[in-house]
């Protein structure tokens, strides 16, 4: 139980110049602007939308700066700021099938239709440190190795939509009724069992390492039987499109960046669907790969139960894993403790003194108020 | 109106700076900004969630003849919103509208139709081409 302790003002301000002195950092170099930290550290901005659960490639780069880099921080600026500003009633729903897309590709399948697309991926970098970008490069043409000029198709189909046609993947439970309260875990609280959508809707603002941990330690066996694929990854733009209530129609305002991912694997219990293969889906704001893929693999592991699965290890448990997911609430929990706990620390050491009086006074420790005399020193 | 809402905004203003005769007006809501839910769906096509909110700008306006123009825009941009209403609004005159078209719009559309292409190519340009190899034994 923490106390209010008062004073410190003069402390609090003096600290807070530090803080600035120490984000500036040398004078002599020229002072990072958030349109640079915006176009040039564009995964920092990603990870702080998806965390921060707002997307605005702006107002993230300036948490980063803000933050001097610390990602959380910055996600809980951005969570902060979003509840000063009020909701407007169109809900505009993200067709992934309309991406226009940056990268798509399969483990499962080799030949989709629209290819295996790499976009910009590190995936096939060495992890050497480059040097060379140790100093600012003149802005060059770069140019592409190109044996073949042409362009992707307009529509990429889901590798879901191959396999259902074999009946092979489970299709996902379509709505009842349209307009049935689809979940808000930030308006409502998260009450459990939690449906799917309550699920999805704090994996995708979960803390990326918390879930990438789970997730591994599903892979490793502690949630998983059987070995996931990856039956699709889409990372690019999809449309935006908000209707407009006096002319009814429906404008695209803008494109937001956005990663999906399916994950596929064996249903464990026979019986629990009817065809073979299970989802666990994960979609999130940016160009978020390693996430999506966590959080669809753990949305598959919390599957369990609704699959007949037993549950038995952290990543399928849904309690253990939604509550502790969001990084703003757990690093609140967890840094509370630097609050003044004066009070309840002397009560500590009264305690932890008297009962090291007791243990050193008694040799026999069932006679020790008996003999409490004794105290042999 | 999605050019108006998707075109960067220093485009927009020094296209708009640059055009003669702006219509006189009167902004009637905002420009004000705020939050849109978004949803996608499980599988990307099942049952509804929410993924989290994007920040928005929206405005109203009403320009000298009575039009009213409305716009909606990505992120905190009061100045594009409100620029992009006023157009909305002018651009249902018949009058005037030939001429914003080629002068605003069609500029920011070209613009857009650039960029796009040079991403599309460079997207392409990563498409694997894979040969067929022969299994060794």
């Amino acid at each position: 139980m923490y106390v209010a302790a008062k004073g410190g003002e003069k402390a609090i301000g003096n600290a807070h110049r530090f803080l600035a002195e120490r984000r500036r950092g040398d004078i002599r170099l020229p002072e990072v602007s958030v349109e640079q930290i915006r176009e040039q550290l564009g995964l920092a901005v990603d990870r702080v939308m998806a965390e921060g659960s707002l997307y605005d490639r702006d107002l993230a780069a300036l948490a980063v700066k803000q933050a001097q880099g610390d990602l959380v921080e910055a996600a809980f600026l951005l969570r902060a700021y979003r509840t000063t500003l009020p909701r407007f009633s169109p809900c505009p729903v993200l067709d992934t099938g309309r991406m226009r897309p940056l990268r798509r590709i399969s483990a499962a399948y080799k030949d989709l239709p629209g290819g295996q697309v790499l976009g910009p991926t590190y995936d096939y970098s060495h992890r050497l440190l480059d040097f060379s970008l140790m100093e600012a490069q003149a802005a060059a043409n770069v140019v592409y190795l190109v044996d073949k000029v042409g362009t992707l198709p307009s529509r990429m189909p889901r590798l879901t939509e191959i396999l259902d046609s074999d009946g092979l993947v489970e299709t996902p439970e379509p709505e009842r009724d349209d307009e049935a309260a689809v979940p808000d875990i930030t308006r409502e609280p998260l009450e459990f069992p939690a449906s799917r959508s309550a699920r999805l809707q704090a994996l995708a603002r979960g803390d990326e390492g918390f879930l990438l941990g789970l997730a591994y330690s599903a892979q490793r066996g502690f949630g998983f039987q059987g070995h996931p694929f990856v039956g699709e990854i889409r990372m690019g733009y999809v449309p935006l499109e908000v209707e407009f209530p006096d002319e009814s129609l429906k404008v695209r305002i803008g494109w937001i960046l956005v990663t999906e991912c399916v994950m596929l694997s064996r249903a464990v219990e026979a019986g629990a669907c009817e065809c073979g293969f299970v989802q666990g889906y994960g979609l999130v704001f940016g160009a978020n790969e390693r996430k999506a893929m966590a959080v669809a693999l753990v949305d598959r592991a919390l599957r369990s139960r609704e699959l007949g699965e037993e549950v038995r290890y952290p990543a399928q448990d849904e309690e253990y894993v939604l509550r502790h997911c969001d990084n703003v609430e757990s690093s609140g929990f967890v840094q509370h403790l630097k609050l003044p706990h004066y009070v309840d620390f002397q009560a500590e050491l009264v305690h932890v003194r008297r009962v090291g009086k007791e243990s050193e006074g008694g040799i026999d420790e069932g006679s020790s108020l008996a003999g409490s005399g004794q105290e042999g020193r | 109106m999605s050019v108006l809402a998707e075109s960067n905004p220093a485009d927009l203003e020094a296209l708009w700076d640059r055009y003669g005769e702006k219509p006189d007006y009167q902004v009637v809501l905002g420009p004000e900004i705020g939050l849109l839910l978004v949803q996608g769906r499980v599988g990307g096509r099942g049952r509804r969630f929410h993924v989290g909110e994007v920040t928005v700008t929206r405005c109203n306006v009403r320009i000298s003849g009575g039009a009213v123009g409305t716009a909606m825009v990505l992120g905190c941009r009061p100045r594009q919103a409100e620029i992009a209403a006023v157009l909305d609004a002018a651009l249902q005159d018949d009058r005037r509208r030939p001429d914003l078209l080629e002068s605003v719009v069609r500029p920011l559309e070209r613009r857009l139709k650039e960029a796009r292409r040079r991403e599309a190519v460079r997207v392409a340009a990563t498409q694997v081409d894979f040969s067929t190899m022969v299994r060794g034994e």
